[in-house]
């Protein structure tokens, strides 16, 4: 495996960490894998490192980069996510001749994927873990269903615990607010229009999230039909937490995501990168 | 894994950062949540890639244009408080850059972008890594002394470094930790809150202990590493004479038994970011910004322009 650095923008903090195998041919489209929310391009607990060089040891290539104001990219310029992106794809257009891009985000990063895809017409796949989700009934029934399961100690413990988590200001807690979500009822017509670019879809939500996502019947009830086309794959790991703190939820997750891969990209006539026009040297 | 072997530069002159970026500057190093500010990086990291084939390490390079009055190997911490702290040095090394002081960011073998897994990573590899990179730091900034900053547990490489290299000029600990066992406990105090906070979440598999899994913070931790660190003590090599040693911490931890010592204090609060998987804590605040000067000045540079 090879790990290039390659420069998004001259003179400026912007670069990141391709990783591809280091003979034949790249295999599908390239991952670029975005910012979970504040945490450096390594991932929460290197998670994005080894998610990179295990997909370069199936013969795919993977992109890591710190988005504006997060990791080492200082704020060069007022630039705000969006067009980085849009600039790293260009770069690694430039660098290796790819065409085609699979964007994958955690959390806010799964956000930032999804109007990505929606941005770019060289998105091919988005892999949203955590992403949008709309709670309605069938996060309410789950929610009084669990919590009519309680014993009643339970409920003064639960009840003491988010007033400590209040004044901890637990980071780690998700909730709507800190989300950058369309209008109710956009998430329908955006998976359409990316489906009709025949872009393949992954979302992935976990236990971590229980603010917003409780029931697996959720994922219809935001997306409507189009959620069970062939092209969008759907995982509930309730078992799992928000930032993959196990090493074997996170081993799991990489290879779920591997298997994605093979199975929207591995036949794909993607063009291989074409022979390195450029070293990334990092100066 | 091997990086592009052609990727790399030790010794490479660094492009000088343009006078545009310069005299846009305005809040050099200060951190703040929100993308999008007008906010200007002054010099900018330059990644390169450092070390022998089968053991590259990641680094980035921190300069002005002129020549550095010092430059400086950060030694980054071990485990979460690595990803965590990673931003805030980052930008202290900026703010150093514009200072006229170098800086040289590396994360050792098995950690960050480098080369090598989690299991792989060992406090007798970081200081041979922390080697390495003084040696990269020499032929970069050549003539400059050498300054070591080891932060939390990354000061005991940096310490077992500066103790056999008399050459280097000044080593600094930040949040220094003096004992191994002290930092084990600390560490399994930590990983054991953290399990138990998945008991928040009604579906999440509840976790085992360290005992079971060998995980500590997310992060392997094999029990060779546990050994060592079982048996680490900041201060169990004896610094060359001319080294002079100092310490960046709260109130509580300015002395470090047996040696005499410069002290910056830390503000409290910009103690704690060790204490909890957030992100957010490691944020480089005005609060910082005098303590940060200070070492600035203590490391022989009157040039601070923020």
């Amino acid at each position: 495996m090879i790990d290039e650095i390659v420069h998004i923008a001259g003179n400026s903090s912007l670069f990141g960490l391709l990783t591809r195998p280091d003979a034949g041919p790249v295999r599908g489209p390239i991952l670029v894998l975005l910012n979970a929310g504040l945490i450096p391009r390594m991932g929460p607990f290197r998670l994005h490192v080894t998610l990179a060089r295990q997909m370069a040891a199936k013969g795919n290539a993977t992109f890591r980069f710190d988005l504006p104001g997060i990791g080492d990219t200082m704020l060069d310029s007022p630039m705000t996510s969006l067009p980085a992106v849009t600039m790293a794809l260009d770069a690694i257009e430039r660098h290796v001749g790819a065409t085609r891009f699979v964007i994958a985000g955690l959390c806010r990063g799964a956000d930032l994927a999804w109007k990505v895809a929606l941005h770019d017409p060289r998105v091919t796949g988005v892999l949203q873990i955590d992403g949008l989700a709309r709670t309605g009934l069938w996060f309410q029934l789950a929610q009084i269903r669990h919590r009519l399961g309680w014993p009643s100690g339970q409920w003064l413990t639960v009840a003491s615990r988010f007033v400590s988590r209040q004044l901890r200001r637990q980071a780690l807690s998700i909730g709507d607010l800190d989300r950058e979500w369309p209008p109710v009822g956009a998430e329908r017509a955006q998976l359409r229009e990316l489906l009709e670019r025949r872009v393949h879809v992954f979302s992935l939500f976990t236990g971590g999230i229980t603010s917003y996502f409780l029931d697996a019947r959720q994922f219809t009830a935001t997306y409507g039909s189009l959620a069970r086309d062939p092209r969008v794959r759907f995982a509930f790991w309730p078992e799992c937490d928000h930032i993959f703190f196990s090493e074997t939820d996170r081993a799991r997750m990489i290879g779920e995501v591997l298997d994605w891969y093979s199975t929207a990209f591995g036949h794909a006539a993607d063009a291989a990168p074409r022979e390195k026009t450029s070293i990334g040297n990092g100066e | 894994m091997k990086p592009d072997p052609s990727a790399t530069n030790e010794g490479q002159c660094v492009p000088p950062c343009s006078q545009e970026q310069h005299d846009g500057q305005a809040f050099v190093g200060t951190d703040q949540p929100s993308l999008g500010t007008s906010q200007v990086a002054t010099c900018p990291p330059k990644p390169f890639w450092l070390g022998a084939p089968g053991r590259r390490l990641f680094a980035t390079w921190y300069a002005g244009s002129a020549a550095p009055s010092a430059v400086v190997v950060i030694c980054p911490p071990f485990f979460h408080e690595q990803f965590l702290s990673s931003r805030l040095f980052g930008l202290i090394a900026a703010r150093l850059a514009q200072a006229g002081i170098a800086c040289l960011r590396i994360d050792y073998y098995g950690t960050g972008d480098s080369e090598g897994s989690d299991a792989e990573f060992s406090i007798h590899g970081a200081s041979e890594d922390i080697a390495v990179a003084v040696t990269a730091a020499r032929a970069r900034a050549a003539g400059a002394p050498v300054v070591l900053l080891g932060i939390r547990a990354g000061g005991w490489p940096a310490w077992s470094v500066a103790a056999n290299d008399a050459s280097i000029s000044q080593l600094w600990v930040w949040q220094p930790i003096l004992s191994g066992n002290e930092y084990l406990a600390e560490l399994q105090r930590l990983d054991k809150a953290e399990r138990t906070l998945r008991a928040d979440y009604p579906f999440c598999r509840q976790l085992g202990s360290y005992q079971e899994d060998g995980q500590l913070m997310g992060y392997a931790c094999p029990e060779s590493l546990h050994h060592e660190i079982r048996n680490a003590q900041l201060t169990s090599h004896r610094l060359p004479d001319s080294t002079v040693l100092g310490v960046l911490t709260d109130h509580h931890t300015l002395e470090i038994p047996g040696f005499a010592l410069r002290r910056i204090e830390l503000p409290k609060s910009r103690t704690q970011w060790k204490d909890r998987l957030e992100v957010r804590a490691t944020f480089l605040t005005r609060e910082l910004h005098e303590p940060v000067d200070r070492l600035i000045a203590m490391l022989g540079t009157p040039r601070i322009t923020a």
